[in-house]
This record gives structure tokens, C-alpha cells and sequence, in this order.
């Protein structure tokens, strides 16, 4: 099954862009990787990329620049084989996709999860920009992720599991937009625990003051 | 739009007329009479040159990549550097000092030779594919940070149900399509792409640039997206 929920347009030009600070491209690219949709959508904006770069008013190479690389062509191992057949094997499987397996260090086996104190557990995964917030959650089987709203935007993936949000559920590979005006209440289905990749730009602010009050400590 | 009989991907496969044999690889800019050539030759010549309304023949580019990914011919890859590196370096001085953007595009284009045999012409066009390239290196150079991307290897991966409609799609027919569609593009709209795609803004940067609400950034980029999608699905590549 492929994903409903999908990244917004402003959202892929911008990744596709490649303005998008690491922590969003971070989401994109967890959905891109279970959403065929939107990978043909992104041929699309990355397509306007290059005819964009096409149509740059540019001087010729210079004769030293061809040079320069010429001599590194030489130096440079030779490329790799040509790519395996396009079915790759699917012989395995895993619950990550791979650009965040790469952030983990491996599958959900591997995810070193931290207790939030309300039954949830988060990891925190460490991104080279400084405007966001990663996190992978699990929260527990008909359970809410502890009621907060941000001052900017939040983008949730659904990797296991799946939540409701209001009268929307969000399943496997769902992308969930949210902004600053939204006061949601995601809740886990009863199903299964929920494991989601949570992306934020600004530190969360629960309504809670209990909450609000660990937070330093719980470290959301 | 009407489809031209151009390559398909199998057929360039098998086609053992060596790229470097044409006439245009040491003719650019390019001729426009007619070549010397033998009918039988000339018509496998033609088919790598498709004429975009009636300017000029130019070297399919996306051709001459997949070429150069089995071939390994350095005389070819001259040719798409001529067209290229200069392209790739006035992206890179976007951001950045003469210098870094004279490194930055040698580091793509040596990227771009090394990585050759991976490019796949049903997937995108050699600019889409070299634009790709050069934005991580931007990326990664300028802000030190990296360009999570999906990998069609990984067994997570969900793959299309089905080919898409669009799968053998001519990726030169579909970059001028995108080249059609970018220039109907109202002047607001083509001013928030050109600062996103060159000058490295992001949403809100662009917003305080043109003074504008971020909320009108983001539309004004959604809209650029629909009237892109939408030039393409009257031409049948996007379904």
C-alpha cells in the first residue's frame, strides 16, 4: 500500500531545491522512499533544476579548467559496474528506509530508545544543521503523543503503526504537515505501538505545565 | 505532444556506432546544413540530435552521458564538459567565492565522469541528473550538511505498483517540456524558483529577501509546481 499522505509542493522544490535544511530533507526523503507518487513528482522539480542550470548565462570553459580535470580522470578509480538490474533484489527487509537506517546506525533493532516518562520513548538523531529538531518516537498502543503544539512547522512520518490525528489516520510512509496554528493530539491506533520520525523547528512547547516543567529533564 | 521516434533506451544499448564517430564531436558549435554522411549512419545521427522548434540540432546530452557511462571515452566526455562545467560553475558562484566555484565544479564533473554508468536516461535528463550532483556538493561544501536521498536498492523501498506510463518516456522530450513550462511561469513565480534553486534561500529567507509573508513564498511555489504538472500532463509525460 502507498502512502495518502504526501509532502506538500513547496515542501519538494525545496528539497529538491536543496534549501531544505538537513532535518526536513531528513522526512522527505523517509517518504520519498515508501511514496512512488512523489519520487515522480520530484523528477519533476529536480527536472527544473536542470533546465534551469541549462539556461545560465555562462563564458566557455577555460582551457586550464579541462585540463585540470582531464589529468584527475586518469587518477580517479574507474567507475563502478553499471547498476544491478532495476527490480533490486528485495530479498530483505527492513523497517527503516534507508536515509534514516543512516542516521541510526541500523533497523529498528538497533534504535537506542530513551523513556519520555508517559510511556512513549524517543531517539534523538543528530542532523548538521541547527533550525531543527529530530526525533524518532514510539508511542504506545492507543496512546497520544503528549498533547503540544510548536512555534513553527512539524513533519511526521509514520514508519510502524499508524495514529490518528483528528478523523485522519496516518499509516506507513504518511507524511503528517503541521504548523504552528495546529493544537493536535496524534493518538496511536490500538492495533500497535506507533513508531513515527518526528521533525520540528523549534523546541516543543507542551500545554501541560507538568509536562512543560519536565521538559529540560525528558529532554523534548 | 507528439512523440518523435527518438532512441529508446534498448536501442541505444545496442547501437554500436561509436557516439565519438558522429560529426558533431568535433564540430561545436554546431552546423546546421546538412552532413556528409551515409543515409544509414545518418539516420542513427539524427535520431541522438533531436530539433528543439526548429533552432539548431544540439548533441542529445542525455545520450552522450549514457554513452560515456559504457564507453568510458574520455573525447566524449570533453563534449559534455564544454556544455556543462561553465553551467555548473556559474551555480556554484552563486553562493560562493570565483574560487570554490571553480573547484566545486571540477569536484562535480569528476563526480559526473566517475558516476557515469549509474546514470539512467529514463529517469531524467543529463541536466537534471548533473544538477542533482552538483546541488549536494553545494550543499555539503557550503553549509556542511548532507542531502538525505532514497535509494531504490534499499529492501524498505517501495517500489512503483507498476511501471509508470511514463517509465521509457524520452527525458529530452521531458526536459523541454519543463523548459516550456518554466518560461510561461509568471515573473513572481519564476523569482521565488530562481531564488530557491540558485541562490540557496530557503522558504523563509526568501520571504524576509522579497519582503514577503512566508505563507506567500510557499504558495507562490505551490502554484509554480501546478502549472508545471500541468504543462506536463497536456504533453502525456505526467499521468
Amino acid at each position: 500500500m502507498t502512502p495518502r499522505h504526501h509532502v506538500s509542493d513547496d515542501l519538494l522544490l525545496s528539497y529538491a531545491a536543496g534549501n531544505l535544511a538537513e532535518g526536513w530533507s531528513l522526512a522527505v526523503a523517509t517518504h520519498l522512499s515508501l511514496c512512488p507518487e512523489c519520487r515522480n513528482s520530484l523528477r519533476f522539480a529536480e527536472g527544473a533544476g536542470g533546465q534551469m542550470l541549462e539556461s545560465l548565462d555562462v563564458e566557455p570553459a577555460t582551457v586550464t579548467s579541462w585540463d585540470a580535470v582531464r589529468a584527475r580522470l586518469s587518477a580517479e578509480p574507474a567507475a563502478p559496474a553499471a547498476p544491478a538490474p532495476k527490480m533490486a533484489s528485495h530479498t530483505g527487509t527492513a523497517v527503516l528506509p534507508k536515509p534514516l537506517r543512516d542516521y541510526i546506525g541500523g533497523d529498528v533493532d538497533a534504535v537506542k530508545w530513551q523513556a519520555l516518562g508517559t510511556g512513549a520513548a524517543q531517539m534523538r538523531l543528530k542532523t548538521g544543521d541547527r533550525e531543527t529538531q529530530v526525533r524518532l518516537l514510539r508511542i504506545p498502543a492507543g496512546k497520544p503523543v503528549p498533547e503540544h503544539s510548536h512555534r513553527g512547522r512539524e513533519l511526521t512520518v509514520v514508519l510502524s503503526g499508524a495514529f490518528n490525528d483528528g478523523q485522519t489516520l496516518f499509516a506507513r510512509g504518511d507524511i503528517e504537515d503541521a504548523d504552528a496554528e495546529i493544537q493536535h493530539i496524534p493518538t496511536a491506533t490500538l492495533d500497535a505501538d506507533c513508531i513515527c520520525l518526528a521533525v520540528t523547528d523549534a523546541p516543543l512547547r507542551f500545554r501541560s505545565w507538568i509536562v512543560r516543567a519536565l521538559q529540560p529533564i525528558l529532554g523534548i | 505532444m507528439i512523440r518523435t521516434p527518438l532512441l529508446s533506451v534498448t536501442t541505444l544499448m545496442n547501437l554500436d556506432v561509436s557516439i565519438a564517430s558522429v560529426p558533431w564531436q568535433k564540430g561545436l558549435p554546431l552546423a546546421i546544413g546538412p552532413r556528409p554522411l551515409a543515409a544509414k549512419k545518418r539516420r542513427k545521427t539524427l535520431a541522438l540530435m533531436p530539433v528543439v522548434n526548429g533552432t539548431a540540432p544540439e548533441p542529445n546530452m542525455s545520450a552522450l552521458l549514457a554513452a560515456i557511462g559504457r564507453s568510458r571515452r574520455v573525447e566524449d566526455f570533453e563534449i559534455l564538459f564544454r556544455h556543462f562545467a561553465p553551467r555548473v560553475k556559474a551555480y556554484m558562484a552563486r553562493t560562493g567565492s570565483p574560487t570554490s566555484a571553480e573547484e566545486l565544479m571540477q569536484e562535480t564533473m569528476v563526480a559526473v565522469w566517475n558516476k557515469a554508468a549509474l546514470y539512467d536516461p529514463s529517469k531524467g535528463a543529463a541536466s537534471t541528473w548533473i544538477f542533482s550532483i552538483a546541488r549536494n556538493l553545494r550543499i555539503d561544501a557550503y553549509r556542511r550538511e548532507k542531502h538525505p536521498e532514497f535509494d531504490p536498492a534499499d529492501p524498505a523501498f517501495q517500489p512503483a505498483a507498476e511501471p509508470a506510463a511514463d517509465a521509457t518516456m524520452e527525458s529530452e522530450q521531458s526536459a523541454s517540456a519543463i523548459r516550456a513550462a518554466l518560461t510561461t511561469l509568471p515573473p513572481d513565480q519564476a523569482e521565488v524558483l530562481r531564488l530557491a534553486f540558485f541562490e540557496d534561500n530557503s522558504q523563509s529567507a526568501i520571504a524576509t529577501a522579497l519582503n514577503l509573508p512566508l505563507g506567500t513564498v510557499k504558495s507562490r511555489m505551490r502554484l509554480a509546481f501546478v502549472k508545471l504538472r500541468a504543462v506536463l500532463a497536456q504533453t502525456g509525460d505526467l499521468t
